[in-house]
C-alpha cells in the first residue's frame, strides 16, 4: 500500500468521524441551543467549568443538560467548559471565560488549589464565583456554595444501614469503611457523615470496624483489590460495607460474588443505574440520590441572580466555613433510595427510567407494573 | 541461455547529483562479472539498487524476466554481501547466518517456522569449515564479534541462502590474506554451481582472478565492458580513472600499484608468522657470519700488515742492495779503473815512441775518465755518497746543486735547521721523494724554478713539499689513474709516504705551477745535538 | 513451560559424575540462564517475607489465589507490552484500548445488542486486531516514533471509551461466561489433572531434550539427574495446584495466563516470527538487510499489543463484573509497562522474555496486593511502590552493566 493511499484514507477517515460526530452531537443539543446563547464572546455571560467526564458520568449526562435547560429558558448567555479532569485545563478554561467577559462562574473544582487560583482569578477581575457541589476549602473563598450537605449524604447513610445493621444476627458486625479518593473534600465529608452514625455503636462496642480505607481516584478496579484484600485479612468476616458511591459499591459486590460470599448491608451514592441495579438485585441495600436536576437548577438560578445583580444573601441564612471565612451555603437535602423507594424517587423525578435498570437479567426483579 | 539479471538504462539521482548514468548489464547463470570503479564511482549505489535499498531514478533492473520493484530484498534468488555488514547484535553466530533462511518444519506460514537448531548449526559449522574459519563459537552473540568476523558471517548468510545471483560490494578489504583466497574460491564454486556473481571491487587483483567479465564505471558512466581474458591491467585502470590508454596519468598507475602493493603487504602479513620463526635460526646464522667475517678481516688485516712489512722490508733490502753495489761500484770498479788509467799512464810514457798508441791513449784514458764519471754518477744515483756520512740536508744540497747544473732549472732550498739526523729509511724515504719529485718537474712542468722546503710541522711530524712554477696539473689529474697513464714517479712517492705512515698531497698553486706536500712522521728527532 | 523448555535448553555435555556434582552444575546453569531474573525473584521471596511477617494472611491459600486473579489483567497485557519492546518500540494506548473492548463487549452483551459470548469476544478481537493495524500502519508508512502515535491514539481511544459508554456510566455485565473468565475455579480433579498434563508435557520435553544430546553424541545429564529436575518441577507445579485447591481451585485466569504464555513464549523463541522481531529489535538494518519485511513485522506486533491489551480488558471487566468511565485509565498502563520492564525486558528492544514479565507482573499485583491487606494509606503505597520500582530498576540496570562489563 502506498503512502499517498494510507494518507488519503487516513483522511477521509477523519473527515467521515468528524461530520458523524458533529451531526450527532447536534441533534442531541438541537432542543438546548437557543440561537445565540452559548455566544460566549459577548460580555455579561455565565461560565459553567465542569470537572471532567471519565471519573463521573454525571457532569456530563445530566448537569450540563439542566443547566442548558435554565440558561436558555432565563434568555441568559452561558458557556459550558469540561476540564476532563486536567486542573491546568480547568484554569486555562476560566481564564478563557474572563476575557471573553464573563461576569459570573459556576465552578466545580478538580482540587482546592486550582480552585483556589481561579477564584481568586476572578475576584480580581470583579466576577464573582459560585462553588457548585464541590467546596473550594482554603483561599478567598467563593461568594455562594450549593451543593448537597454531604454530611447530611454520609449520614443518610450511616442511618438506612444502621437499621439493617442492628437487625442482623451477629453479635457484634463486621463493618468496613470503603471511603472515596483521599484527594476529593467531599469524601472526606462523606466518611464524616456516615462515621457520626457508626461511632457511637462502636464505641459501645456493638460494632466492630475491620477496616478503614481510601480508593485513589475513586479507581473502581483498585477498589476491588483493595477489598479483597480486607476480606482476606479478616477470614471474610465483614458484615456489612458503607461504601462511598455506587461504583465503589459495585466493587465490593464483584468481590464479593467472587469470594462466593452472600450479599450484605451496603451503602451507595449517586443513584447509578448499576446501583439501582444492584439494589433490585438485592446485592446493594441502598444509594443515595442527589436531585441533581434540583442542585443544577438552583445554582443557575443563583447564578442568573448574580448576574442581575440581585443580593443572594436573601436566599440562604445558612453559611459553610471554607477554613478561611464564611461563605454563604445553600444546602440541598439528599434522599435515599432503597428498593421500596425507587419508583417513588428516581423514576418519579425521570432522573432513570425503568427501561435503562431493566436490561438483561435485572429485568426479573423489575416491578410488573411499571 | 536466458540472462539472468539484466540492467537496463539505469540511472540513480539524489537531488541534482546524478550518481550512476545509463548503466547497461546484463548477467547470464554461471557469470562472474566484476565491476571496477574508484570508490565513489557508484558501485556501491549499483548493489543497494540491486538489493533494493534504492528505488531508480530511471530505467529498470529485471531478473530472471521479472521487473524488480522494491523491497527486493525479499527476493529470495538474490543474495546481497555489503561493503560493512550489519548484524543483530543480539542474536548469535548461527541465528545470524540463517536470519530470514532458517531451516525448520513450518506448519502454516514462513512466519510460525519452527526453526531446527540441530540442522542449522550443523550447516553453519560446515559454512565456516568451507570458508576456513575456525576461530568463531557458533553460540558467540554478534555484539561480540570482530570487523573480520563479521564479514565473515556476512558472506556466510550469503551461502546460506538459496540464491541464484550473488552480489558482492566490496567486502575483501576487512579480509586477512588467506580468507581473501578462500573467498576467491567461494566465488569460483558459486559459478560452478550455476549462480551468477556480481563481484565489486577496487582490487584489480581479485577482479582479474575471479572473473567472467568486468565492467568499468567512471563517475556513475560505465566505460567499459570487456572479457577478462581479453585485457589488461592497464587498460582497466585508465578506463577507471578516465584517461586515454595513452596517456596514463602517474596518479593511476600509482593507484594500481598501490593496490599491489597492498596485496605484497597483505602476503607478507601473512608470511610473517613463517619468518618470524626463521628469524631465529637466521639470527643465529648471522651471528656465526658475521664471526666468520671478522676473522677473515683480521686474517687480511694481519696478511695486509705483512705485506706492508715485507714491501717496506722489500724497499730496505732494495736500498741496502743499491748501497751495497754503490759501494762495490766505488770501492771496487773505480779503484780498479783509476789503476788501469795510471798504469794506462804508465804505458804511454814507456810507449811514447809508438806513435799509434800515443795518438790512441789518450782517448782510451779519457774514456776511462768518463767511464769513472759515469759510475760515480750511477753510484751517485743508487746511493747519495752524502746522506750517510753528512746527512739528508746535505744530500739533497748536493743532489740539487747536481740536479741544477744538469738540468738548468733553479732550485730554491729550504730546509729546517734543526732537521738533525733521521732514522736512514726515512732519510732516504725523503731523498728519494724530492728525487723523484724533481724528476717530474724535469719532465712534465717545463718550470724555471723549483721550490723545495723541508720543516717541521711538530717535533714528530715533517713536511716535504716541492712547488714548481710550470704549467701545474692538468685538468684531467687523477691519482687513482697514474699507474694506467704511466707515471710511476708520483705513485712511488704515494707508496713511500705511505708506507712510512704518512700522508701526500698534490694540487695546483694559486697562481702558477703545481705544489707537491707529503707529512711523515718520524720518531723523536734525539740526534741534533749530536749532529751538530 | 517455557522455564522448563529453557532450563533442558542449557544442560551441557557433562561427564558422568556423582549426582552432588551434577545437581551443582544445573543451579549454576539456571542461575547463569536466570541472570536477570534472579534480582526480582529475590525480590518476590523478599516482598512476601516482609509482608507475611506483617500479616499472617499474605501467604495462605486464599491469598495465592487472589493474587493470581489480580495480577491477571496486569500480565495478559503486559505479554503484548513485552513484544512491541522487544522492536524496541513503545505502546502507549494499551490502557485505553483495553478500555475500549472491555466497553465495547459490555455493550454487546447488553440488552439491545445481546449477543453470545463468544461473538462478542470475538468481535472485540477483531476491533483490537484492527486498532493495532491502524497504529502499525501508521508508525511503518510515515516513519513516526510509535511513541508519538500512540499517545495520540490514547487520547482518542479514551475519547471513544466516553463516547461509546455515553451516558451510561456504568455497565454491568451479566454474562455468566464471560465473568467466569475470572471467577470460574476448576474443580480440585480437573485441577490435579491439569498437574499430570504439565508435568507430563515437561517430562516429555526433557526426554527429547536428552534424546538429541545423545544423538550428537554428547552425554547430557544423567537419568536421575534428569528424574531430580522433573521430580522439582512436578512438586513445584503440584505444590500450586495443592494450595489452589485448598481454597476455591486453579482459577481459569491461571489457566489462560499459562497458556498465553506458552503460546506467546512458543512464538517468541521458537518460532521465525519471533527471531525476527528480536532481529528488529536488535539491528533494524540487518534484519532489513537479511530480507525480512520489518515493516510487517512492527504491523503484526502492534496487533499482538492490542489483542492482548483486549484480552486484559476483558478479563478487568470480568473481574469487575461491570465497565465504567473509568476503565483503563489509573495506573493500569503504567503497570503493564512496569511489568514488561521489571521483567528485564529492555527499553531500546531486541532483549527481553515473555515468562520475565509474567513475573514482573506478579511483583507489582504482590506488592499491591500485600499493601491492601496491611490497609496502608494511599500516600504511604504510592511512595512504597515507587521506591520498589527505581529499586527494582536499579538492580536490573547493575547486572546489565556488570553483564556488559563481561563481555
Amino acid at each position: 500500500m502506498g503512502r499517498s493511499w494510507v494518507i488519503l484514507l487516513l483522511s477521509v477517515l477523519l473527515a467521515v468521524i468528524m461530520l458523524v460526530g458533529m451531526q450527532l452531537w447536534r441533534s442531541g443539543r438541537a432542543d438546548s441551543l437557543a440561537p445565540g446563547a452559548t455566544d460566549s464572546a459577548l460580555p455579561g455571560s455565565i461560565a459553567v467549568l465542569l470537572p471532567g467526564s471519565a471519573t463521573s458520568a454525571r457532569w456530563e449526562t445530566d448537569d450540563r443538560r439542566y443547566f442548558e435547560e435554565v440558561f436558555s429558558a432565563a434568555g441568559v448567555r452561558y458557556s459550558i467548559a469540561n476540564a476532563e479532569g486536567d486542573a491546568r485545563t480547568q484554569q486555562t478554561q476560566a481564564e478563557q471565560a474572563i476575557t471573553n467577559g464573563a461576569k459570573v462562574l459556576l465552578l466545580v473544582n478538580l482540587d482546592s488549589g486550582s480552585g483556589a487560583a481561579i477564584i481568586a482569578a476572578a475576584r480580581s477581575a470583579g466576577i464573582q464565583v459560585i462553588d457548585y457541589d464541590r467546596l473550594t476549602i482554603e483561599g478567598p473563598g467563593a461568594d455562594l456554595y450549593v451543593s448537597f450537605d454531604n454530611i447530611a449524604v454520609g449520614r443518610l447513610m450511616g442511618e438506612t444501614l444502621a437499621a439493617v445493621i442492628n437487625r442482623l444476627p451477629a453479635a457484634q458486625p463486621q463493618i468496613v469503611h470503603l471511603n472515596g479518593s483521599p484527594t476529593d473534600y467531599n469524601a472526606t465529608l462523606l466518611r464524616e457523615g456516615y462515621f457520626s452514625v457508626a461511632q457511637p455503636y462502636y464505641a459501645a462496642g456493638d460494632w466492630g470496624l475491620v477496616a478503614d480505607q481510601s480508593v485513589p481516584d475513586w479507581d473502581n478496579q483498585q477498589a476491588l483489590v483493595l477489598y479483597e484484600q480486607i476480606l482476606t485479612a479478616a477470614g471474610n468476616r465483614v458484615d456489612a460495607t458503607f461504601a462511598a458511591n455506587d461504583g465503589l459499591a459495585n466493587s465490593v459486590i464483584a468481590a464479593r460474588k467472587n469470594q462466593g460470599l452472600d450479599p450484605i448491608p451496603l451503602s451507595g451514592q449517586d443513584a447509578t443505574v448499576s446501583g439501582i441495579q444492584n439494589i433490585l438485585a438485592g446485592w446493594q441495600t441502598m444509594t443515595v440520590y442527589k436531585p441533581i436536576r434540583l442542585e443544577a437548577a438552583t445554582a443557575a438560578r443563583a447564578a442568573i441572580a448574580m448576574l442581575n445583580g440581585e443580593d443572594i444573601s436573601m436566599m440562604t441564612a445558612e453559611t459553610i466555613h471554607n477554613g478561611q471565612r464564611d461563605i454563604p451555603f445553600i444546602k440541598l437535602n439528599p434522599l435515599a433510595v432503597t428498593r421500596e423507594t425507587i419508583s417513588d424517587t428516581v423514576i418519579a423525578d425521570g432522573f432513570r427510567t425503568w427501561q435503562e435498570i431493566c436490561v438483561g437479567e435485572f429485568a426479573q426483579y423489575c416491578p410488573t407494573d411499571r | 541461455m536466458e540472462p539472468l539479471l539484466t540492467i537496463t538504462n539505469l540511472t540513480k539521482r539524489f537531488g541534482t547529483l546524478t550518481v550512476l548514468d545509463q548503466i547497461n548489464l546484463t548477467l547470464y547463470p554461471g557469470e562472474v562479472v566484476g565491476l571496477a570503479g574508484r570508490s565513489g564511482s557508484g558501485k556501491s549505489v549499483l548493489t543497494k539498487l540491486i538489493a533494493g535499498l534504492y528505488a531508480p531514478t530511471e530505467g529498470e533492473i529485471a531478473f530472471a524476466d521479472k521487473r524488480l520493484r522494491r523491497p527486493t530484498l525479499h527476493y529470495a534468488d538474490i543474495a546481497v554481501i555489503y561493503q560493512e555488514p550489519e548484524l543483530a547484535e543480539n542474536l548469535d553466530v548461527t541465528e545470524n547466518i540463517f536470519l530470514g533462511n532458517e531451516i525448520g518444519w513450518s506448519p502454516l506460514s514462513r512466519w510460525l517456522l519452527v526453526p531446527n537448531r540441530r540442522r542449522m548449526d550443523e550447516a553453519a559449522a560446515y559454512m565456516m569449515q568451507e570458508l576456513g574459519v575456525y576461530e568463531v563459537a557458533l553460540h558467540e552473540k554478534a555484539a561480540n564479534l570482530s570487523g573480520e568476523q563479521r564479514q565473515l558471517i556476512a558472506i556466510a548468510q550469503a551461502m546460506a541462502k538459496p540464491a541464484q545471483l550473488v552480489v558482492i560490494d566490496e567486502l575483501a578489504a576487512a579480509l586477512r590474506y588467506d580468507y581473501q583466497q578462500q573467498f576467491l574460491r567461494l566465488i569460483q564454486n558459486w559459478q560452478r554451481q550455476g549462480r551468477a556473481v556480481l563481484f565489486c571491487s577496487r582490487n584489480l587483483e581479485h577482479l582479474m582472478a575471479a572473473t567472467d567479465r568486468i565492467v568499468t564505471i567512471n563517475h556513475g558512466r560505465q566505460v567499459g565492458n570487456h572479457r577478462t581474458d581479453e585485457v589488461n591491467r592497464e587498460q582497466i585502470v585508465a578506463e577507471m580513472v578516465g584517461a586515454g590508454r595513452n596517456h596514463l596519468s602517474p596518479a593511476a598507475w600509482a593507484l594500481d600499484s598501490y593496490y599491489r602493493v597492498r596485496e605484497q603487504a597483505e602476503k607478507l602479513l601473512f608470511r610473517q608468522t613463517l619468518l618470524e620463526k626463521d628469524l631465529v635460526a637466521q639470527d643465529t646464522l648471522n651471528r656465526q657470519l658475521l664471526e666468520q667475517l671478522n676473522a677473515q678481516v683480521t686474517a687480511l688485516d694481519r696478511v695486509n700488515n705483512a705485506l706492508q712489512a715485507a714491501q717496506l722490508r722489500l724497499l730496505t733490502e732494495r736500498e741496502a742492495e743499491r748501497k751495497h753495489l754503490a759501494r762495490e761500484l766505488h770501492d771496487e770498479v773505480i779503484q780498479d779503473l783509476l789503476s788501469v788509467n795510471y798504469e794506462l799512464e804508465d804505458m804511454e810514457i814507456q810507449l811514447a815512441d809508438v806513435p799509434v798508441l800515443r795518438q790512441q791513449l789518450p782517448y782510451i784514458r779519457a774514456d776511462i775518465r768518463m767511464l769513472i764519471e759515469d759510475i760515480r754518477r750511477i753510484c751517485g744515483d743508487l746511493r747519495p755518497p752524502t746522506i750517510d756520512s753528512l746527512g739528508l740536508g746535505a744530500a739533497i744540497q748536493s743532489y740539487s746543486a747536481e740536479w741544477m747544473g744538469r738540468t738548468g732549472i733553479h732550485v730554491n732550498l729550504d730546509l729546517d735547521a734543526n732537521l738533525g739526523r733521521l732514522p736512514e729509511m726515512i732519510e732516504l724515504a725523503i731523498f728519494r721523494i724530492v728525487q723523484e719529485g724533481l724528476s717530474n718537474v724535469r719532465k712534465h712542468a717545463e718550470a724555471t724554478t723549483v721550490d723545495i722546503s723541508l720543516k717541521h710541522t711538530s717535533q714528530r711530524m715533517l713536511m716535504i713539499s716541492i712547488a714548481d712554477n710550470g704549467g701545474g696539473l692538468p685538468q684531467s689529474f687523477d691519482p687513482s689513474k697514474l699507474s694506467a697513464a704511466g707515471h710511476y714517479g708520483l705513485l712511488g712517492i704515494s707508496e713511500r709516504v705511505a708506507l712510512m705512515g704518512g700522508h701526500l698531497k698534490v694540487q695546483n698553486q694559486p697562481f702558477r705551477g703545481a705544489i707537491l706536500r707529503a707529512e711523515i712522521a718520524h720518531p723523536r728527532v734525539k740526534a741534533v745535538i749530536d749532529a751538530d | 513451560m517455557s522455564e522448563s523448555q529453557k532450563a533442558s535448553h542449557s544442560i551441557q555435555p557433562a561427564a558422568p559424575s556423582v549426582f552432588g556434582a551434577e545437581l551443582r552444575l544445573w543451579g549454576q546453569q539456571l542461575a547463569a540462564n536466570y541472570a536477570d531474573v534472579l534480582p526480582l525473584v529475590i525480590g518476590l521471596i523478599v516482598i512476601a517475607v516482609i509482608f507475611q511477617s506483617q500479616n499472617q494472611n499474605f501467604l495462605t491459600a486464599r491469598n495465592f489465589v487472589n493474587l493470581i486473579v489480580q495480577m491477571a489483567g496486569i500480565c495478559t497485557i503486559a505479554y503484548g507490552v513485552v513484544f512491541v519492546l522487544l522492536l524496541g518500540e513503545l505502546d502507549l494506548s494499551v490502557g485505553y484500548v483495553s478500555a475500549v473492548a472491555a466497553v465495547s463487549m459490555a455493550l454487546l452483551l447488553r440488552d439491545p445488542m445481546s449477543w453470545p459470548w463468544y461473538a462478542a469476544i470475538a468481535l472485540v478481537l477483531l476491533i483490537a486486531a484492527g486498532i493495532g493495524l491502524l497504529h502499525g500502519v501508521i508508525i511503518t508508512t510515515f516513519q513516526i516514533p510509535s511513541v508519538i502515535v500512540t499517545l495520540a491514539s490514547l487520547l482518542a481511544w479514551n475519547g471513544v471509551v466516553l463516547l461509546i459508554i455515553g451516558g451510561n456510566g456504568t455497565i454491568l455485565i451479566q454474562d455468566p461466561v464471560v465473568i467466569g473468565i475470572a471467577n470460574y475455579f476448576l474443580p480440585p480433579v480437573w485441577g490435579w489433572l491439569l498437574a499430570a498434563v504439565i508435568v507430563v508435557a515437561v517430562a516429555i520435553r526433557y526426554f527429547q531434550e536428552k534424546r538429541a544430546w545423545a544423538q550428537r553424541n554428547i552425554p547430557g545429564a544423567s537419568f536421575s539427574m534428569l528424574l531430580a529436575q522433573l521430580g522439582l518441577w512436578a512438586v513445584l507445579i503440584c505444590g500450586i495446584v495443592y494450595i489452589a485447591n485448598r481454597d476455591r481451585g486453579v482459577p481459569m485466569v491461571g489457566v489462560i495466563l499459562l497458556l498465553l504464555l506458552v503460546v506467546l513464549s512458543f512464538l517468541a523463541n521458537h518460532t521465525a516470527f519471533g527471531r525476527y522481531v528480536y532481529a528488529v529489535g536488535g539491528n533494524q538494518n540487518a534484519a532489513y538487510r537479511a530480507g525480512i519485511p520489518v515493516g510487517r513485522i512492527r504491523v503484526t506486533v502492534f496487533m499482538i499489543s492490542s489483542i492482548m491489551a483486549s484480552l486484559g480488558g476483558i478479563i478487568l471487566a470480568a473481574r469487575l463484573r461491570s465497565v465504567d468511565t473509568a476503565a483503563g485509565s489509573g495506573n493500569l498502563l503504567f503497570n503493564s509497562i512496569a511489568a514488561a520492564v521489571i521483567g528485564g525486558t529492555s527499553l531500546f528492544g531486541g532483549r527481553g522474555r515473555v515468562s520475565s514479565a509474567g513475573l514482573g507482573a506478579l511483583m507489582i499485583a504482590g506488592m499491591e496486593n500485600g499493601m491492601g491487606l496491611l490497609g496502608l494509606s494511599p500516600g504511604l503505597k504510592f511512595l512504597i511502590t515507587g521506591l520498589v520500582l527505581l529499586v527494582a530498576v536499579l538492580v536490573d540496570a547493575g547486572m546489565r552493566r556488570k553483564r556488559l562489563g563481561q563481555g
